[in-house]
Formats: C-alpha cells, structure tokens, sequence
C-alpha cells in the first residue's frame, strides 16, 4: 500500500465521519464521527463480506450523550464482542504502533465539577505515540499534555482492540464478517495504520 | 490555537499534496472544533455549567466567576466569529478566492433545512443557545461565521 492510497482511504473516511456531523439524523444525539470513520476505513479496505455495510448505526446516534452512554459501554465491556483492556498505567505507551487505529477511553472525575455524572467519559481514535484524535473528529489531542489538567483529572480508562483473532467472538452472519477478521485481514489492516503512525 | 495543519498527522498524510475540497472541508471543521475548545489540553476548562455542583462553595465560585467574568472578559461569541473568519481569509488565500466562496456557498445555500423553514438562520434561531447540543454548536458556528464573512463584504446569500 502507497502513502497516497493511505491518504486516500484516511481521507474518504475523515470526510465522511464529518459529515456524520453536519448531517446527522438525530442532531442531539451522540457523535458517531470514530464509528464513521472506523467503519469507512474497514469499507476500504475490506469492501467485499463485510457486515459492517449492512449496519444502520443511527439508533446509537439517538441516544443522547450522558449517563446512557455508561451503560452501552458496560454492555460492551460484558459482551466481549470486542476486547477491552483496562490501562495498567497512565501512559500511551502501553499501545504498541499494532494497536493504531484502536478505540482509547478518557474518564474525568470531579466530584464538584460534573455533579449529575459523577464522571464524564469521552473516546478517542490512537493514532500512534502520544496523539488521539478526538470523538468530532476535529482535533488531535496530546495525551501528555491533556493529561496534565488539573481542574478535569483526566486518566486512561482503557482501550479497545479491533483486530480480534478467530478464537474471539466476532460480529457476523454467514460468510460475512465484521472486518478486519482473521491474520489476513490484521497484515492488511496494520499495513494501513503504519504507514500513518509511524 | 492549533491548527490541524500543523499536527504531525498532517504531514504524515502528506493532505498539502492534495488540497481539493474534501482536505478544505476537513480544515474547515478541525478550525470549528478547535474554535469551540473541543480539543483538550492541560488549560481546558469545564464547557457545562448546568452540570456544576452549585451545592458545594467551590462549585459555587466557578458558576460565579463563569457568570461574572469582569470587565476585561471578552465576549466569547463574537472573538470565536472573528477567529473563524480571520481563518476562513487564510483559507480563501490558500484555496483560491472563488473557490473558497463557492464551496462555503453552496455549503450554506444547500444546507438542508426542516419545513416549514424559510431560511437557515430562521431554523437556528429556534434552538436556545444554552441548550446547544455540540453538534448544533458545530453547525450553527459554521453557518453563522458563513453568513458573516459574506454581510463583511456587503453580501447576502440567502
């Protein structure tokens, strides 16, 4: 794979995570710019047996942010459809450049300052070393500084893995799959995520 | 500020070599999110008074000090207009004129818009602004700073 094929790909699916923003079909509900965007780029590279184009991920869009979204995450940690891995430290560095592309989890506490919460959970696409790129796909964070504030007390909740092996349970029906699946699909899908985080 | 053309991904997606109006629509919004301070650092502070605890006396001195800024507190909604529009010349610039105009242009003219709606501004202004969920934040900074860089040069597009 190219460097522009890499840009190619990345951009479509920026474009169209965007989108998701300015057109979304429920304008008070929850961003789904990372979906969006994780979805396109599986699209792109994976276009053929791939679930993912038949799901209609609008009912996530209508459930509004807050403390709903605690518990859609509580269902997926228990599902284990996909793997969770809880930060061991408070460092980026427990991902390795294989991991690009991952889901990673922000909690902020403040007792005071989000009192209905309690915490405030936000998501993040890795994109390699210290950077993220946050849930409006808008900005890219430095985990080292961010890390720093005090007023919010942000710390690393955990991170996902997308690539599963075939020994994990795995969205599917039939032949098709949610991709990447399977070592084939991982050579392909950590060719693209390296050639960017690099 | 930061701008997204100077993040190290930029650079690695090699976007300047490309810049059509995908790489315009995504600096575009990049500069929106990071104008509306979704991007946090170690200075971020919280955006959502309604979810302060104004039980508590330090709950109460952030609310006070958010409501009473003082007198050199500069109004937020109009420093962020003027930032978005001091970037969208910068855009204009490096985009070309008219096609930075036809692509915000037709970015507004063609923004969909529920009936009975006569204009974009008529379907923002029903919306209370405290009550702004981030993605009408997005959309309607966009389309407000659009609105304004055009009436700067004594035109309406609506």
């Amino acid at each position: 794979m190219t460097d522009e094929d890499r840009r190619k790909i990345f951009k479509d699916a920026w474009i169209h995570s965007i989108k998701s923003i300015y057109y979304p079909k429920y304008v008070r509900g929850t961003s789904l710019a990372i979906n969006m965007f994780l979805t396109k780029v599986s699209l792109s590279l994976f276009p053929e047996n791939n679930i993912l184009d038949d799901i209609d991920q609008s009912s996530l869009e209508k459930v509004s942010a807050g403390p709903n979204l605690r518990a859609i995450q509580s269902e997926l940690v228990n599902s284990n459809i996909t793997k969770f891995n809880r930060f061991k430290t408070q460092s980026l560095d427990e991902l390795t450049i294989s991991n690009c592309g991952s889901m990673v989890f922000i909690m902020v506490e403040n007792p005071i300052f989000i009192r209905k919460l309690g915490s405030k959970i936000f998501n993040y696409l890795y994109l390699g070393e210290d950077l993220l790129l946050d849930s409006f796909a808008g900005g890219i964070v430095h985990w080292n500084d961010w890390k720093l504030n005090k007023h919010l007390n942000p710390r690393l909740l955990y991170w996902t893995e997308l690539v599963s092996d075939k020994g994990n349970k795995k969205m599917h029906v039939g032949d098709k799959w949610a991709r990447p699946h399977g070592q084939k699909d991982k050579i392909v899908w950590d060719d693209f995520w390296s050639g960017i985080c690099h | 500020m930061m701008n997204i053309n100077d993040s190290s991904l930029w650079s690695k997606l090699n976007m300047e070599d490309d810049l059509d109006n995908d790489t315009l629509f995504i600096e575009l919004h990049c500069l929106i999110s990071e104008v509306l301070g979704n991007r946090f650092t170690k200075d971020s502070t919280l955006r959502e008074p309604y979810l302060v605890d104004d039980t508590t006396k330090e709950g109460k001195e952030f609310l006070d000090k958010q409501n009473n800024p003082g007198p050199n507190f500069n109004v937020s909604k109009n420093s962020k207009t003027e930032v978005l529009l001091s970037e969208f010349d910068r855009f204009a610039i490096k985009y070309g004129q008219g096609r930075f105009d036809n692509f915000i242009r037709n970015f507004y003219i063609s923004y969909p818009i529920p009936e009975p709606n006569n204009t974009v501004s008529e379907y923002l202004d029903q919306f209370p602004v405290f009550q702004f969920h981030m993605k009408l934040k997005h959309i309607y900074s966009f389309l407000h700073a659009i609105d304004c860089y055009f009436k700067r040069r004594g035109e309406t597009i609506e």
